[in-house]
């Protein structure tokens, strides 16, 4: 097992909203390294790592500790659970699943009705999640009313898998992201920056990029790189100008995503860092899918970012797949960034 | 071992259809005790023999579950499958599957699916059917051992919940283990009849195990047993005991009544259930076998057939056993131990 | 062996109209077979005595699919229906030979061009005809009367390493079976030969040929379509030319196992390619003998080939030489 800690990460239950577990068990790794650290009122885990005072700039860097999921929205007559989505989740993924219910983490599975009783027009047709139902054993309402409520959190139930280069667990996006942060601070250990440096584990990007505002207005950064996961789609049922990202290929850089264009010095200087250092690394090829930097760029003055991410096969799902090379190239890029701060100098 | 952990034993063994050794072990040990041989045919049934005198009872159980077998890879190991039996694409989106090749030796893949927000819009209605879908066993550094012919099972072990198992096949494995209690039940009998336990394959492509075993067997009546779907609205439900199937045309009617009969008479809970034609089990082609075999079915009652999460309830697997058991000792009229 | 593959694919033998071809593979095998008979519903059964005491069985079967004629017009015009899987769609613009002798075009029908657009569409037997050329109801009747059967009128064509003919399915493993007659010496176990009829409309010679020999194996021998042309099948993974296959499953049944591993363990001791297929759809006889008595442990050999159930169909030579090789192995190894 090459990243104990990632498959720490990635089995921990967080979904937006109940990232608790996922932020007290990242706390309990940093808060000795750090010069500061603490909760704020939404749940994000901030950090700060004081520079020599130099330089008056400070950099932020982000990842987000929740992951898609699932929410409890009614319990049904005959004991099962009717839910909703927490993040995107596509109800394709998830008929004939185990999944985890409440604090106590109950299992029950989503089954579904068996192929022999369905009508064949309809056998390829998506069920709406409306119509899907976590069942746990319970006969009647009143049992499962015992044990849970509505509101309760469902969690996808995954262990984490290493097989040669790659990895599969739930919750790669975005706990890369999180043990990135984690590891860019383990390698600034003895090490005195010019400016400060703020780790931000940020909560609800999931549902709405919520966390990371409220973050950046604590702290203030003039410039932020953001560590997401993003989608690949290098698979056989798509032509390759249509993949996005593909595994392998080293960290992803994006130059625009829903609802920003990031910024183009940032970027540049991130690219210039790879090749210096001959970091292989692939654009994201589509404008699809978004990230905090679009929330960062809308708060205070606008803080200008990177985002720089691993990529993943078949995220928001119980089973995505990543190259653990490609999570490596990440971290060292990082680091240098850090370190060399050029992404600060204007 | 209690039952619920034979339950997921059963489950978790290895046993796509045509394929089932693995699972003939697992059964082998747990029945080993109770009868006095085991052999497998020439077609793959595995056969368990409690001598006896009397009436000779044929009881049929499948092992085979619905799985899938690699059709084609391609040079990046992304591999294309076709289903073992009959298997929902709905349900094989976003599992791990487990594989095992030629080679002997097994590997994970990942039936995968993109992301919402990479798909067309008009797709997302829609299921991918099996021509779309894929494993990915590109993860294997070593992918290329991977080649047509291999088998493939979706990784998910069987776990209890509330007094229920959920597993990947408890169809019918559920069932094998009702014969292994009842065969255990019988051995508290001095006297029984002749039970043969057979533990048939490919019933999942046209009950062709049991043709073959029912041929070869000389028996005065065969009992199939097979899950059937919890379904309030026909009241069969988990929880309630077995469903005896009152008719038509494929169920023996003087059997049947000394089933309910027994049933009745010894208190014990039973649900009723119909076909009006084949039952679709083994049981269809077991009755039209040799001369002919009068015949019966009983059926489990299970939530969520052929998918990965089966659920059958852990008390109407025993106390089908136990109905089977007495229901046998009373067609002899033995004496117990 | 090229001559003998021709001979017997240019002959015209429908299901339950196999009494052609039987003549021909009797004639052919006759100085090689220890014995030979033909059962109540017209399978030729021939044996080659080993010393083993097991048994083995090889099935081709003989029948090829064809058509009917169910009714002749006031003008000569017949109408005809399918005997097996043979698609209207597959004679537009080619020709019938009917046991008679009399030669037959097709065409449809259509009173507007609408109705002929929509007759394109949706091609069943009863919107088309055949016309052998007859000036009347009573030429007709002489030439081809009702219940008169007949077949896709198509020539053998030797590309060198690949062939074409109709019939190929399944008259190449009969040539493969035939050929293996031929060459094999030394048998390990009694090897039982079937020429089966009227596989095409349901398997049904292969269902009782087994019942009075119930042996220790058999691996029906058939053709497969190749998913290796533009764009074919996506889900298939053999190829033309890469060796006959060992079938894993069909539509129709799962080979045993057993004979799956003992097959490829030939092959891999014999160095003869072979390949592994899926096919996700179609049967072949193997099922017939799993479903016969108490169950035979089967499997299926087959020659791939593209344009299946059409009039030109095409293997590839190396391909048909290596599976008599296979089989022969088999056939001297033994089952065990």
């Amino acid at each position: 097992m090459k990243l104990e800690r990632l498959k720490d990460l990635c089995e921990l239950p967080g979904i937006s909203g109940f990232e608790e577990k996922v932020s007290s068990f990242i706390r309990s790794i940093v808060e000795p390294r750090v010069d500061s650290i603490w909760t704020d009122t939404v749940g994000n885990l901030i950090a700060e790592k004081k520079g020599t005072g130099k330089s008056s700039k400070k950099l932020m860097l982000l990842a987000h500790t929740d992951e898609v999921g699932l929410m409890v929205k009614k319990i049904n007559e005959d004991g099962t659970l009717s839910f909703t989505s927490v993040g995107g989740v596509d109800p394709r993924v998830l008929m004939g699943k185990k999944v985890l219910v409440g604090k106590d983490f109950v299992p029950g599975v989503i089954g579904f009705e068996a192929i022999h009783t369905q009508d064949p027009t309809a056998l390829l047709k998506t069920p709406s999640m409306g119509k899907l139902r976590i069942y746990l054993g319970y006969s009647k309402k009143e049992e499962a009313q015992k044990n849970h409520r509505i509101g309760d959190p469902v969690f996808f139930d995954t262990q984490y898998e290493e097989i040669g280069d790659y990895a599969i667990a739930k919750s790669f996006d975005d706990r890369t992201g999180c043990e990135v942060l984690i590891r860019i601070l383990e390698s600034l250990e003895g090490y005195r920056l010019d400016f400060d440096v703020y780790f931000a584990w940020v909560v609800q990007e999931e549902v709405g990029l919520r966390g990371s505002g409220v973050a950046a207005k604590q702290i203030k950064p003039d410039a932020a790189l953001v560590f997401e996961n993003t989608t690949a789609g290098d698979n056989p049922e798509l032509p390759d100008y249509r993949w996005a990202t593909s595994l392998g290929r080293g960290p992803v850089l994006t130059f625009a995503h829903s609802g920003l264009v990031l910024d183009k010095r940032i970027l540049d200087t991130i690219v210039d860092t790879a090749k210096k250092n001959s970091i292989e690394f692939q654009y994201k090829s589509r404008i699809a899918g978004g990230t905090d930097a679009a929330r960062l760029a809308r708060v205070i003055s606008g803080i200008p970012s990177g985002v720089i991410s691993t990529p993943s096969r078949y995220i928001h799902s119980p089973t995505s797949v990543i190259n653990v090379n490609d999570f490596l190239g990440v971290v060292k890029l990082a680091s240098l960034l850090v370190k060399e701060g050029k992404v600060l100098s204007r | 071992m209690s039952l619920a952990r034979l339950l997921i034993n059963l489950s978790n063994a290895f046993g796509p259809v045509g394929y089932e050794d693995e699972v003939h072990s697992v059964i082998r040990e747990a029945i080993g005790p109770f009868v006095d041989e085991t052999y497998t045919d020439e077609i793959g049934n595995l056969i368990a023999v409690k001598k006896g005198s009397g009436k000779r009872i044929g009881v049929f159980t499948h092992v085979d579950e619905v799985s899938l077998v690699i059709s084609r890879v391609d040079e990046r190991g992304f591999a294309r499958f076709e289903e073992l039996g009959g298997v929902d694409p709905k349900v094989l989106i976003s599992q791990k599957v487990k594989i095992r090749s030629r080679d002997g030796k097994e590997r994970s893949g990942v039936i995968g699916m993109l992301a919402p927000h990479l798909q067309k819009r008009e797709t997302r209605g829609e299921v991918p059917s099996f021509d779309e879908l894929f494993i990915d066993a590109s993860i294997n550094p070593d992918y290329e051992k991977i080649g047509v012919g291999d088998l493939a099972v979706v990784d998910i072990l069987a776990f209890e919940m509330n007094g229920k198992v959920a597993g990947k096949a408890l169809d019918d494995r559920a069932c094998a283990a009702i014969s292994i209690e009842t065969a255990r039940e019988l051995s508290k009998y001095s006297t029984t009849p002749t039970v043969y336990f057979v533990f048939t394959t490919r019933e999942e492509v046209g009950a062709i195990g049991a043709k073959g075993a029912a041929e070869a067997l000389e028996i005065d009546l065969g009992v199939a047993m097979d899950v059937t779907h919890h379904d309030k609205e026909n009241d069969v439900e988990l929880g309630k005991g077995p469903a005896l199937t009152v008719g038509g045309p494929n169920i023996h009617k003087k059997y049947f009544e000394l089933l309910d009969k027994h049933a009745k008479d010894n208190e014990i809970k039973v649900q009723y259930d119909f076909t009006s034609g084949r039952t679709g089990t083994d049981a269809d082609n077991v009755q039209i076998a040799g001369t002919g075999v009068p015949t019966l079915l009983l059926s489990l009652p299970e939530m969520f057939m052929h998918t990965p999460v089966e659920v059958v309830q852990v008390s109407d697997v025993a106390g089908t056993a136990r109905l089977l058991a007495g229901f046998f000792i009373s067609l002899k009229g033995a004496e117990e131990q | 062996m090229k001559k003998l593959i021709e001979k017997l694919v240019t002959i015209s033998s429908p299901s339950g109209r196999e009494d052609a071809i039987r003549e021909a593979i009797a004639e052919e095998i006759k100085p090689y077979v220890d014995s030979m008979k033909i059962d109540p519903l017209g399978n030729l059964v021939a044996l080659k005595k080993g010393k083993s005491g097991k048994k083995l069985l090889f099935d081709g079967h003989m029948d090829e699919i064809g058509v009917v004629v169910t009714h002749i017009d006031s003008n000569g015009f017949l109408r005809i229906d399918s005997i097996g899987g043979l698609s209207p769609y597959m004679l537009l613009g080619s020709r019938l030979i009917f046991e008679t002798g009399a030669s037959g075009v097709v065409d449809l029908e259509g009173e507007t061009i609408k109705e002929l657009g929509e007759s394109i569409k949706n091609l069943d037997f009863d919107h088309i005809f055949v016309d052998i050329g007859a000036i009347d109801k009573s030429d007709a009747e002489r030439k081809a009367p009702i219940g008169t059967f007949g077949t896709y009128d198509s020539e053998f064509i030797d590309l060198g390493k690949r062939l074409i003919s109709k019939s190929m399915d399944d008259r190449i493993a009969c040539a493969i079976m035939i050929q293996v007659l031929k060459e094999l010496k030394d048998p390990k176990d009694d090897v039982y030969f079937v020429f089966a009829v009227q596989e095409e409309v349901g398997l049904v010679g292969a269902s009782v040929a087994a019942f009075d020999i119930m042996p220790d194996m058999a691996v029906a021998v058939d053709v497969t379509t190749g998913p290796d042309t533009p764009k074919s099948l996506k889900r298939m993974g053999f190829k033309l030319g890469e060796g006959p296959t060992i079938k894993i499953k069909d539509r129709g049944s799962i080979s045993s196992s057993r004979v799956v591993s003992r097959l490829k363990e030939i092959a891999e001791k014999k160095e003869i390619p072979t390949q592994y297929e899926v096919l996700i759809f179609g049967g072949t006889d193997a099922r017939g003998y799993q479903t016969t008595g108490r169950g035979i442990a089967s499997g299926t050999v087959s020659v791939p080939c593209r344009y299946v159930h059409s009039p030109h169909e095409m293997v590839d030579y190396d391909d048909v030489l290596n599976a008599v090789r296979l089989l022969k192995a088999l056939a001297e190894e033994g089952v065990e």
